[in-house]
């Protein structure tokens, strides 16, 4: 999933493209949410102590459900505006990729089972929450349940990221929140990380800028777009034998996957291209993604359905009725106190003054810019 | 070079009190004119710009067309507080091309022909200097008041709601809260004392307008009457944010800028 080793690279040559901070920063902020990766963590990581997901008296799995309840709670709490987007119809170049997630899953649920044959627990934890999948009912559930808790949705035509990345990209939001790093080939201006994270967790949220990325990378959108591709995407296999590293060398020294694909050829190294291996389509995909313009989205935050939530939550999944009231008036109080606003469109830019470099008490030394000066 | 000194190390104290508010760190632009702080806190909600004019230090000497560094606020007020009040406050910082750079804090008190002296080096950091600055308003609208007084609404208003509504009208403004449980409504009137100036209330309000703001940034605000105990307000109208301002001697002081909160999208 998401780009491999990216997030290395960008932190090597780009650290001030990375920033983390508390969630309530972002008080005042809309952001558009990844819902299916959301549920997708929310499935594996709300769990009970033994390792089994959250069920209601049924026996119906309601890990999903505790997760974004919570969750999406705890950032309006924090002033934030979350914006939930579903996965659509996958790309059929994702095809692949989605095969062999498949396999993989059948294979851990085969592990499962012998491992609780075999009576090893811990074992079994670690295979069962390979297994996971978002049904077609989760999803449905998780919708109905925002619908309930007056935060809005989109459905992507697509993948989920890109719309997000959409709507940041047209300032309908001021983030794309995901734990996926190919949101960023989307380009998507910022990408926030770990915001669905639980409290407990106490993992900060990381905020990840393009446009820093690209400029200490050094490069521009299409060549970032190339890289990711050669780095490895959900859409194509990796060449072997190229790493990070190499990844990035061989890009800045040709330019595009064209160039690179051609000295690989030619040269005698022991990385082959596969032979069916159309980065075209998946550059394609990621400079022109189906996705819905942003500005034909409508969004609106409305008040909560107490009424519905305590249906929803309490009569038919068990939640504890205290816990849904209280948090339903913390969404209500987000709706009806308006949002802060915030000083970022206030100021202007300094004008550069020419040739006179102020001395500084401490010289940046993790400066990206100083370091390939070097 | 740069050295400076001040008599009164309190006021210097209070300054980076009300600045560690809101802000962890932030670079101390000293240059021929004086020293200049400015930061954004980690919401950017507030914004925080503390003029110290080198007229404004007892003795000030920066050799630099400008100098930055990166100052840890935290550490520096706990430095502060070390220092007697009836100190004399040193700064100073040396450039030289040592790995570790440091501003020094000394205090002086005066013992006949000797000073005792207790001495402190702050290490400084890496910050980022803001590569945006505060563009020039018109202000339309301009309230001035004790602070002490706005301090008082705004803590009792904090004790009921996160939000405080201030309406600006020709001759009132109405400062008022609600919450599940209750309301609080306070009205404040122009007035002029007569035997005591820093008593009075005054309004120009040219075009009345309504904003809500978060309590404990105003409440943090008003904690500055060791500043001035009269605070001025300055806005436009809901969407621009307002400035509050505590003014000291010599062309000094420290001024907020705050963003209101918005209702429609």
């Amino acid at each position: 999933m998401g780009i491999k080793g990216l997030n290395r690279l960008i932190s090597e040559h780009a650290p001030n493209a990375i920033k983390t901070g508390e969630m309530k920063q972002f008080a005042g902020r809309k952001v558009a949410i990844d819902a299916s990766m959301s549920l997708y963590q929310f499935l594996i990581n709300v769990r009970q102590q033994d390792g089994s997901q959250l069920t209601n008296e049924a026996g119906e799995t309601t890990s999903h459900l505790v997760g974004l309840f919570s969750r999406t709670v705890r950032m309006v709490s924090n002033g934030l505006k979350p914006l939930y987007v579903f996965d659509g119809k996958p790309p059929v170049l994702k095809s692949q990729e989605l095969g062999k997630r498949l396999a993989k899953r059948q294979e851990a649920e085969k592990a499962a089972e012998d491992a609780t044959k075999e009576g090893k627990v811990e074992d079994y934890d670690k295979f069962a929450r390979r297994t996971v999948k978002v049904t077609r009912e989760q999803n449905e559930e998780a919708k109905e349940l925002l619908r309930l808790m007056g935060i809005p949705y989109i459905e992507a035509p697509c993948e989920a990221e890109a719309q997000c990345a959409e709507l940041a990209r047209s300032g309908k939001v001021y983030a794309a929140a995901s734990e996926d790093m190919d949101t960023l080939c989307f380009g998507a201006p910022v990408l926030l990380r770990h915001l669905t994270f639980s409290e407990q967790k106490k993992v900060p949220v990381t905020e990840l800028f393009l446009d820093k990325a690209l400029r200490g990378l050094d490069m521009d959108m299409d060549t970032f777009v190339d890289l990711c591709i050669l780095l490895g995407c959900d859409y194509l296999d990796t060449i072997p034998g190229i790493g990070p590293v190499t990844a990035l060398k061989l890009l800045r020294e040709h330019k595009n996957l064209e160039g690179v694909i051609e000295h690989l050829k030619s040269s005698s190294s022991k990385s082959k291209v596969p032979e069916d291996w159309p980065y075209q389509d998946a550059r394609e995909l990621f400079r022109n993604h189906d996705v819905m313009k942003g500005s034909e989205c409508e969004i609106s935050w409305k008040k909560p359905d107490v009424d519905g939530l305590i249906e929803f939550l309490v009569a038919k999944r068990g939640f504890s009725e205290d816990r849904v009231r209280s948090a339903a008036e913390k969404l209500a109080k987000g709706v009806s106190q308006g949002y802060q606003g915030r000083l970022d469109g206030f100021f202007k830019k300094k004008p550069v003054s020419e040739g006179t470099e102020k001395r500084r008490g401490v010289s940046g030394k993790n400066n990206a810019a100083k370091k390939q000066k070097k | 070079m740069l050295e400076c000194k001040l008599q009164e190390p309190k006021v210097f104290r209070s300054v980076v009190e009300a600045m560690s508010e809101h802000i962890k760190e932030c670079n101390f632009e000293f240059t021929r004119e004086g020293l200049k702080m400015q930061a954004l806190d980690s919401s950017h909600i507030a914004f925080t710009f503390v003029t110290l004019s080198a007229t404004w230090w007892n003795e000030y000497r920066c050799d630099d067309e400008a100098l930055l560094l990166g100052v840890n606020l935290e550490t520096l007020l706990k430095i502060l507080k070390c220092g007697p009040d009836n100190s004399l406050l040193a700064l100073s910082y040396e450039n030289d091309d040592d790995e570790v750079s440091e501003l020094k804090v000394k205090f002086e008190v005066d013992r006949g022909e000797k000073k005792d002296v207790a001495e402190f080096a702050l290490k400084l950091t890496h910050i980022d200097p803001m590569e945006e600055e505060v563009p020039e308003l018109t202000w339309t609208n301009e309230l001035e008041m004790p602070t002490q007084e706005l301090f008082r609404i705004a803590r009792d208003i904090s004790l009921f709601s996160e939000i405080m509504v201030l309406e600006f009208d020709k001759d009132k403004l109405r400062i008022s809260c609600s919450s599940k449980e209750s309301t609080a409504d306070y009205l404040v009137h122009p007035f002029e004392d007569s035997t005591n100036a820093s008593n009075s209330v005054r309004m120009n309000i040219e075009a009345p307008f309504k904003v809500s703001l978060t309590t404990h940034y105003v409440l943090s605000f008003a904690k500055n009457k060791n500043i001035n105990e009269r605070v001025v307000i300055k806005m436009i109208d809901a969407e621009t944010p307002l400035m509050f301002s505590f003014s000291m001697k010599e062309g000094s002081g420290i001024c907020y800028y705050i963003a209101g909160r918005l209702t429609d999208d």
